[in-house]
C-alpha cells in the first residue's frame, strides 16, 4: 500500500487516477502529452527460432511510464535513461516482467527468459526467449505489464508463427488473450 | 517467376525498360469485374464537388461568406467561492445568403452539468481497479454542480427571448427570422461553478495551491455562437468533452473584475493599462516592449510570493481587453503570479511574448517559456504568415496544454525543491511551442476542430516539429549534450509503431476525433508525420513551402475544410497528390517494401534462350534475325564467367559499328558504357503507395540514391521490377536508408540480406 500514496505525490501519476467517467480527462490526457506518448501503449513482436529453440520477443515500452511503475515498487527512484543503470537494474526488471507476462504455449505454462535491453530514444526495448522445442500451435498470453498504474495501458504483441502474423492484445478489462496457428 | 518473352529491338538502347513484357496469365486466377481501385485515381468520390463558396483551386470561391459574431461582456470573478457571473451582448451578423430561423449558442459548461451525457458514452464498464481519488471522484462525491446556469436571454429592447436547451447547445428563438446581411442583438446573463481543472480535470478552471490561494485558466466561459456556413449549416454537434470547437470570427469587449491584487491578462489588447499596473509594472513593462533578447519580469516572484503570503483583496479591480479578428476570449488570473516579457520581431512589427506562472514553475518558466514563445512566433510565420496579433502568452497551468486566441495553458512544473528532467524541460518547451502553435491553427486558419481534429493538431503537430528543430538551433542552451531537439514526433520512423499497430484500433485520419482510438497518434502524430514526410521526401521543401503557406494565407482568417487543405497543395505545386491524401489520410494503410530479388546480367553477342524459345514459337528461322544486343542472367544456361564486366561494344561487333558510324570521336569517348545491369524486383506488401527511395553501393564504396515517384506503382500494386546500368560493381541495395517512408518492416529492405546482429544472442552474453 505504501507506493499507492506515493502515487498520488507525483504530478504526472495523478493524471491517470481518475476512470474514464470524465471524458475532459481523456481529451486532457491527449493533450497533455501532445509532445510525449499520447496514450498508454506497448509493442512486442514475437517470432520462432527453430536454431535457437525459443520464442523471441522483443518488447518497446515508454521509458518513463516504465521508470514510474519500478520505482514504485522499488522504493526508490529509478532511473533508466543511461545503459549502465539498464545491468544495474537487469534484476528487477527482469522479476517485473516474469511477474508480469505468462505465457502458455500449446497448453503448458512457459516461464519467460529476459535477455535484457536497450534504449531506444524514449522506448525501452527488451529482449526476452520462451524456450519451446518447436513451433508453437497456439499461444495464450497473460501480459499485464503497466496496468496496476495506468488503467489504459495496451499491450500488444505482434506474433509471426508458421508465416501468419496474428495480434495479441492484453487490457485490464481483458487481461488474457490467445491465439491458434 | 514469369517466363519474360522479349525481342530486343533497339540495338543502343540497354535498357530493362525497353523489354516488352508479355505476362502469362495461364496460372492466375481470373480476376474479378471491378471499379476502378487504382490507388492513383483521382479523389473525385471522395470531394465534394467545388463551387462558387469553395473554389476547385482550394482557394475561397467568389461567393465565399463567413458569419460574425461580436461580443460584449462583463464578467466577475468571485475567488472565494470559485463562481463567474457574466453578462453579454452578441451581435450576430448573417452574411450567409440564407434566411435564418434560429440562432444555435453553445454553453459547453453544460458537459460538467449534473445532468450532462457525457459520462453517458463511456461504455468502459466497471473498473477492476482505481485510485483512491479516482474510485472516490467516481461512486462517492455528490457529481460537481457545475454547467452554465442561463438567467436571461433578452433582445436588445430588454424583452425576453424564447430558447430551448438541448443538453450543450442552446437554440434562440429571434422576434423575426434574420435575413441575408442582417444583424441580431441579442443579451444572456449566466453565472457558473468554476471546476478544480487539477482535480476534476478539464480545458478550464482553477488550480488551489496549499496556501488556500487559486490561479483560474478560464475558457469556455460564455455562451458561445456556433458556426453555420456553406457545409455544415449550423456546426451545433454536441460537445462531449474531449472533442474541441468550432468558432466564428469577431470582436470581444470583455471587462473582469477580479480582486485587486491578481494579474490578469487575456485574449486582446490591455485598454486600461494604467489603472491595473503599478507604476514600477508599468516602467517594466514598457522596458520589455523594447528588449530582444532576454524576457523582462513585470511582476516578481518576490513579489507574488509576497501577495501569496497574504490573505488576499477583498476590493475588486476591472481589467479591460478588446480583441479584433479572434474566434473567442481566454483570461488568466491569480494573486501568486509572475509575469515576464519581451519583444520580438515578427516581420516589420514588434510582437510581445509574454509568460504568466505561480513561483512553482520556477526555476524552468523563468529560463524557457518566453524563449519558446519567441521561437515559436519566427518559426511558424516563416511557414505561414506574420503572426497578425500584437501578442503570444503561455500561462503555466499543471498538467493542461490548451490554445486560445493570443493565449494558452502549458504544462512543465520543477518538483517542490526546484528539481526537472530533461523529460520535464523538453515536455514544457514542446506543449508551449504546440499550443502558442495553435495561434495559426485553428485560431486563425479557423478550421472546423470538432469534425476534423487533424486540420488543426495535424498541421501544428507538423509545423511544431520545424519549430522544435529551430528552438534547438536558435537556443543551443535549450538542448544541452544533444545535437538536436529530441521531438517526439515528426520524423517517420517514430509513427510505425502506430501504423503497424492492430488495425482494429487504427482509424483513417479523416475520422471524427472523439470516434477514434489512439486519439494522440490518429488526430497529432499520424497527419503530422505525413505532412513532414510530404514535405522531406514526396514533394521537396521548396515545392512543399510554398503550398502550405498559400493554404495558410488563403485561408487566413476564414474556415477552411479539408478539401480546401488537399487542393491547395496540389494547386500551388503542380503535383497530384491525390495518392497521397487517399493513402494517409483516407485509409488505414501502412508503407511496407522490401527486395524481393537482385538479378545481374550481362551483355552477349549470342543469342540467348529467350529469342530462341520467341523464334521457335512463331516459326522464325534464326537466320532472319539481324544481329542483337543480349542480355544473359548470371547463373542462367547462357551465362559464362568471361560475360562478366566487359563493355557492350567490345562483345557486340554491331554495336561498336553503330557507334562508330553515328558519333563522333569525341561523343565517343564522352560515352560511359555501362558493364553491369540489374534488375531489382521490389515487392510492396503494405498498401500504400510510396516512392522507392534505393540506395545502391559499389564495390569502390561509394553510394549513390534514387528516387522513384509513387507512381512507379501505377499499373502493379505489389511487385515492380527497377533496372540499374553501372560501369561500377554493386556490392549493396538498401531501401528507405534514412527510414524516410515509415517502411513498417525495414527487414526485407537489404540486398544482399544484412547479416542481422542478433541482439538475442548478444544480450546472452
Ligand atoms: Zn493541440
Amino acid at each position: 500500500m505504501k507506493y499507492i500514496f506515493l502515487f498520488l505525490l507525483m504530478p504526472f501519476l495523478s493524471q491517470a487516477s481518475y476512470g474514464n467517467h470524465d471524458a475532459d480527462e481523456l481529451r486532457f490526457r491527449e493533450s497533455v502529452n501532445i509532445t510525449a506518448h499520447k496514450y498508454y501503449l506497448s509493442v512486442s513482436n514475437l517470432k520462432y527460432n527453430a536454431k535457437v529453440g525459443a520464442l523471441q520477443m522483443t518488447s518497446r515500452f515508454f521509458i518513463d511510464d516504465l521508470e514510474d511503475v519500478l520505482s514504485a515498487r522499488a522504493d526508490e527512484n529509478i532511473i533508466l535513461t543511461e545503459d549502465g543503470n539498464l545491468t544495474k537494474h537487469k534484476q528487477l526488471i527482469g522479476d517485473y516482467f516474469t511477474s508480469r507476462l505468462r505465457v502458455k504455449v500449446d497448453g503448458d505454462l512457459i516461464p519467460i527468459d529476459y535477455l535484457g535491453s536497450e534504449i531506444d530514444n524514449d522506448q525501452l526495448v527488451l529482449y526476452i526467449e520462451i524456450p519451446v522445442d518447436r513451433e508453437p500451435l497456439e499461444i495464450e498470453m497473460r501480459f499485464t505489464a503497466l496496468m496496476e498504474l495506468f488503467e489504459d495501458q495496451k499491450n500488444m504483441v505482434h506474433l509471426k508463427i508458421r508465416g501468419e502474423r496474428k495480434t495479441l492484445l492484453m487490457v485490464a478489462k481483458k487481461k488474457i488473450d490467445s491465439v491458434k496457428f | 517467376m514469369k517466363a519474360i518473352k522479349l525481342l530486343f529491338i533497339s540495338m543502343l538502347m540497354v535498357s530493362f525498360s525497353g523489354f516488352a513484357q508479355e505476362a502469362e496469365q495461364a496460372e492466375e486466377p481470373k480476376a474479378e469485374e471491378h471499379y476502378n481501385i487504382n490507388k492513383f485515381r483521382q479523389l473525385y468520390q471522395e470531394f465534394s464537388t467545388p463551387n462558387q463558396y469553395r473554389s476547385a483551386s482550394g482557394a475561397p470561391g467568389p461567393k465565399y461568406y463567413q458569419q460574425r459574431a461580436d461580443y460584449e461582456m462583463d464578467i466577475r470573478l468571485d475567488d472565494e467561492n470559485h463562481h463567474i457571473y457574466g453578462y453579454e451582448t452578441i451581435t450576430y451578423t448573417n452574411n450567409s445568403p440564407d434566411v435564418l430561423d434560429y440562432l444555435w449558442v453553445q454553453l459547453d459548461q453544460n458537459m460538467r452539468a449534473k445532468d450532462s451525457k457525457t459520462p453517458l458514452i463511456e461504455g468502459g464498464g466497471v473498473a477492476p481497479f482505481a485510485q483512491p481519488a479516482g474510485f472516490a471522484g467516481e461512486y462517492l462525491s455528490e457529481p460537481f454542480d457545475g454547467g452554465f446556469n442561463i438567467k436571461k436571454v433578452l433582445d436588445s429592447k430588454g424583452n425576453p427571448l424564447k430558447y430551448m436547451i438541448n443538453q450543450t447547445m442552446m437554440r434562440v428563438e429571434m422576434p423575426k427570422a434574420l435575413a441575408p446581411g442582417k444583424k441580431f442583438e441579442f443579451d444572456i446573463e449566466w453565472d457558473y461553478n468554476v471546476n478544480n481543472h487539477v482535480e476534476g480535470r478539464g480545458r478550464s478552471g482553477y488550480e488551489e495551491f496549499p496556501d488556500g490561494h487559486r490561479a483560474y485558466v478560464i475558457a469556455q466561459f460564455y455562451p458561445r455562437m456556433c458556426v453555420y456556413n456553406d457545409v455544415e449549416g449550423w456546426q451545433n454537434s454536441q460537445f462531449w468533452g474531449r472533442d474541441e470547437f468550432a468558432l466564428p470570427f469577431g470582436s470581444f469587449e470583455v471587462n473582469i473584475t477580479v480582486p485587486e491584487d491578481h494579474w490578469l491578462d487575456g485574449t486582446g489588447k490591455l485598454t486600461n493599462r494604467k489603472d491595473v499596473y503599478s507604476s514600477e509594472e508599468l516602467r517594466r513593462y514598457e522596458m520589455a516592449q523594447r528588449t530582444y533578447d532576454e524576457p523582462v519580469v513585470i511582476r516578481t516572484q518576490q513579489e507574488a510570493e509576497k501577495l501569496a503570503m497574504m490573505p488576499g483583496a477583498t476590493k475588486m479591480k476591472t481589467w479591460k481587453l478588446k480583441a479584433d479578428y479572434v474566434r473567442d476570449f481566454g483570461w488568466t488570473s491569480s494573486r501568486r503570479y509572475i509575469a515576464d516579457a519581451m519583444a520580438v520581431k515578427v516581420g516589420d512589427k514588434d510582437v510581445m511574448a509574454v509568460s504568466i506562472y505561480a513561483p512553482e514553475g520556477n526555476p524552468l518558466w523563468e529560463q524557457w517559456s518566453t524563449k519558446a514563445v519567441a521561437q515559436t512566433l519566427k518559426s511558424y510565420s516563416r511557414m505561414t504568415f506574420d503572426y497578425p496579433y500584437h501578442k503570444a502568452i503561455s500561462v503555466h497551468a499543471k498538467n493542461q496544454g490548451m490554445e486560445y486566441p493570443m493565449i494558452c495553458w502549458n504544462y512543465g512544473r520543477p518538483d517542490a525543491e526546484g528539481n526537472y528532467s530533461d523529460r520535464v524541460k523538453f515536455g514544457m518547451i514542446s506543449v508551449i511551442i504546440h499550443e502558442v502553435g495553435h495561434n495559426y491553427f485553428p485560431m486563425i486558419v479557423n478550421s472546423d476542430e470538432r469534425q476534423w481534429t487533424w486540420m488543426d493538431e495535424g498541421l501544428n503537430t507538423f509545423v511544431q516539429y520545424v519549430a522544435e528543430q529551430d528552438m534547438g538551433e536558435n537556443y543551443p542552451a535549450s538542448i544541452e549534450g544533444l545535437d538536436a531537439y529530441p521531438s517526439r514526433r515528426g520524423p517517420a520512423a517514430a509513427i510505425v509503431p502506430y501504423m503497424a499497430g492492430d488495425q482494429r484500433y487504427i482509424a483513417p485520419i479523416m475520422s471524427k476525433g472523439l470516434n477514434t482510438y489512439q486519439f494522440g497518434s490518429n488526430a497529432y502524430g499520424k497527419p503530422g508525420t505525413a505532412l513532414n514526410i510530404l514535405r522531406e521526401t514526396v514533394m521537396g521543401r521548396e515545392l512543399f513551402d510554398y503550398s502550405f503557406r498559400t493554404y495558410s494565407q488563403r485561408w487566413m482568417f476564414k474556415h477552411p475544410t479539408p478539401e480546401d487543405f488537399f487542393r491547395t497543395m496540389e494547386d500551388a505545386s503542380a503535383m497530384d497528390l491525390d495518392w497521397f491524401w487517399r493513402g494517409w489520410f483516407y485509409t488505414t494503410q501502412f508503407n511496407d517494401m522490401g527486395i524481393k530479388s537482385v538479378d545481374k546480367f550481362y551483355v552477349s553477342a549470342d543469342m540467348n534462350q529467350e529469342m530462341k524459345d520467341y523464334l521457335e514459337e512463331r516459326n522464325i528461322p534464326k537466320d532472319r534475325v539481324p544481329q542483337l544486343v543480349y542480355m544473359v542472367k548470371e547463373g542462367s544456361e547462357d551465362y559464362k564467367e568471361e560475360m562478366k564486366g566487359k563493355a557492350p561494344s567490345e562483345v557486340v561487333s554491331d554495336l561498336k559499328d553503330y557507334m562508330m558510324d553515328n558519333f563522333t570521336a569525341e561523343q565517343r569517348a564522352a560515352m560511359k558504357e555501362p558493364k553491369y545491369f540489374y534488375q531489382i524486383t521490389v515487392e510492396k506488401p503494405g498498401g500504400l503507395v510510396m516512392p522507392i527511395i534505393i540506395e545502391y553501393t559499389y564495390a569502390d564504396g561509394t553510394t549513390e540514391t534514387a528516387t522513384h515517384p509513387a507512381e512507379i506503382w501505377r499499373l502493379n500494386d505489389k511487385e515492380v521490377s527497377l533496372s540499374k546500368a553501372t560501369q561500377k560493381e554493386i556490392v549493396g541495395i538498401v531501401i528507405d536508408p534514412k527510414l524516410e517512408t515509415a517502411d513498417i518492416d525495414t527487414s526485407n529492405n537489404s540486398w544482399p540480406q544484412e547479416p542481422k546482429v542478433d541482439k538475442f544472442e548478444e544480450m546472452k552474453q
